[in-house]
């Protein structure tokens, strides 16, 4: 549930006098898409994305002439011209549901991890925050699939009447949530991993649950 | 040898031996009695040829596995324990000679279709094995008995462009994990949601990696899909893949278990549909591997309908497309 079991340790970073064509052949020589740009002491200055990059960079569509202007000028410009000071960085500590929430407040595509005194140490990207949801979810986990089922109140404790359903049918439960609906019934999920779906499917149905089918 | 334009069953009684711990696992012997009952009542029967196989080899075995694995399995099943790393995984102490008896079918079919004795083969086998991997069992399977044939067919043929189609209504794990980094082998899978489904693997983004990057096509469907869905998959989806990729042999992991009467799938196909599905693929085989169709027996646990859903399977396999659209209007 912590950034750091997913984070990138150790991340490629550059200083502020990297030009943008150098930031650029990093971007591609790595396939990433993000660099944070640290001063001497490894400290957070700034973020630098392949966005900021193309945006500097000129138009395909504008006379040879101009766009060598361009380059040439390009050429030059240091990472500090475009790169976003102050940038959105996460502490090492965080949980993914902080990284979420700064995601989705900031509009960002990766936070450098830094330490209480803004080393970088790590980033974790939007990519990484989804791999983590998926390994927590359980999605596409070999041999396992997922049932839900319609919380209707005929029961008390549903929860442990259904870890116990399936413990006492030997029937192994990897995930078990409910999910408060606005609106209806709550929602229970449950990821079984068992090849004999149906007769989970069967031992829910006959215990009262209603099962929630596509 | 003479030319046989009949289908060929692959099989033996060795089958029988592997012991699930009795009636109420759904993948016991009784599969085979049905299927056997339901080709015996058949009208094709006088059609189909029966010889057993020889069990594969080590070596053969190794060209899928690995032997860690390899002694792992043997190790369980005669020290008498009832199952491997998963209690769907039922085995008895017969049970690691039995998997090298179905490992052997297809083995002998590919043999068979190479020597010009055979017009189509089928392997009735068990235990399945779409799901084993290299190093691990799944639902099941315990040595995968297509990717071991592929794999022959490979080495000893040099046919090295070997497509296994699956239309098991579970996907195929173990044949994607063998496959999917390697140019020149592909492997296509249709198969409920793995949202909703064992094994959970098989969506449709799951393309293969590296090399193998697009030899792979996961066709999910989801729960309450029907005949239409499942053909216009094969026609719209499957065959210009086919056509592109120009196979030199296909391999058909036939599952019956997307049947509408069999609890292990939520799918709804009908007997009649596998009569299609054989048409199709024998046309297939004429039209684009010169002959060279082996099916083998996956899943299918419906005891009602998997002999006749079998039978339908190899009439379309004998006689195509055309006539199999004939004789299925008059089964349900």
């Amino acid at each position: 549930m912590f950034i750091a079991d997913y984070m990138t340790t150790d991340p490629v970073t550059i200083t502020a006098d990297i030009t943008l064509t150098e930031a650029r052949q990093l971007l591609d020589d790595h396939h990433f898409r993000h660099l944070p740009v640290v001063d001497g002491a490894k400290k957070l200055i700034g973020v630098v994305s392949d966005r900021d990059l193309r945006l500097a960079y000129p138009s395909t569509v504008i006379e040879d002439e101009e766009r060598e202007r361009i380059f040439q000028i390009v050429e030059r410009t240091p990472v500090t011209a475009i790169m976003t000071a102050n940038c959105s960085c996460i502490g090492i500590d965080a949980t993914l549901d902080d990284a979420l929430l700064v995601f989705e407040r900031d509009k960002v595509g990766a936070l450098p991890v830094v330490t209480d005194d803004d080393v970088v140490i790590g980033i974790f990207s939007m990519r990484d925050l989804t791999a983590a949801y998926k390994k927590l979810f359980g999605a596409a986990e070999k041999g396992s699939s997922l049932i839900a089922v319609l919380d209707e109140g005929k029961t008390t404790r549903s929860l442990s009447r259904i870890a116990s359903l399936l413990e006492d049918n030997d029937v192994q439960c990897t995930r078990l949530i409910k999910i408060a609906q606005e609106s209806g019934f709550d929602r229970i999920y449950m990821r079984v991993n068992t090849y004999k779906v149906s007769n989970v499917h069967k031992l829910l149905q006959d215990s009262g649950f209603t099962l929630l089918k596509p | 040898m003479a030319v046989h334009r009949g289908v060929t069953i692959i099989t033996d009684s060795a089958y029988f031996d592997h012991d699930t711990g009795g009636f109420g696992h759904p993948e016991n012997p009784v599969r085979l009695e049905v299927i056997m009952d339901a080709l015996v009542a058949s009208p094709i029967l006088p059609r189909l040829d029966f010889i057993a196989p020889v069990p594969a080899t080590r070596e053969q075995l190794l060209s899928a596995h690995r032997e860690e694995w390899l002694f792992r399995l043997e190790e369980v099943v005669l020290s008498g324990r009832s199952h491997v790393d998963h209690s769907d995984n039922q085995v008895c102490y017969e049970s690691y000679r039995v998997a090298c008896h179905a490992a052997g079918a297809g083995i002998a079919g590919v043999d068979l279709l190479e020597g010009g004795g055979a017009g189509q083969v089928f392997c009735m086998v068990r235990p399945p094995g779409h799901h084993a991997e290299a190093t691990r069992p799944f639902g099941f399977c315990f040595l995968n008995n297509c990717v071991i044939a592929a794999r022959h067919w490979q080495l000893t043929y040099g046919r090295q462009r070997i497509l296994i189609l699956d239309f098991d209504a579970h996907h195929g794990n173990g044949i994607q994990s063998a496959f999917e980094r390697e140019a020149g082998s592909y492997y296509i899978s249709v198969h409920e949601h793995p949202s909703f489904s064992y094994p959970g693997t098989g969506y449709s983004d799951e393309v293969g990696f590296d090399e193998g990057r697009g030899t792979i096509v996961n066709l999910p469907l989801k729960p309450g899909a029907g005949d239409a869905a499942l053909l216009d998959l094969f026609v719209r989806k499957i065959e210009p893949r086919i056509v592109a990729w120009k196979p030199d042999a296909i391999i058909v992991a036939a599952g019956f278990d997307g049947h509408r009467l069999d609890d292990m799938s939520g799918l709804q196909f009908s007997t009649e549909v596998y009569g299609t599905l054989g048409g199709i693929i024998h046309r297939w085989g004429e039209l684009y591997t010169g002959g060279r169709v082996l099916s083998v027996l996956e899943g299918g646990y419906e005891l009602s309908v998997l002999g006749h859903s079998v039978e339908a399977y190899l009439r379309g396999l004998l006689d195509g497309a055309d006539t199999c659209k004939a004789t299925t209007k008059r089964r349900c």
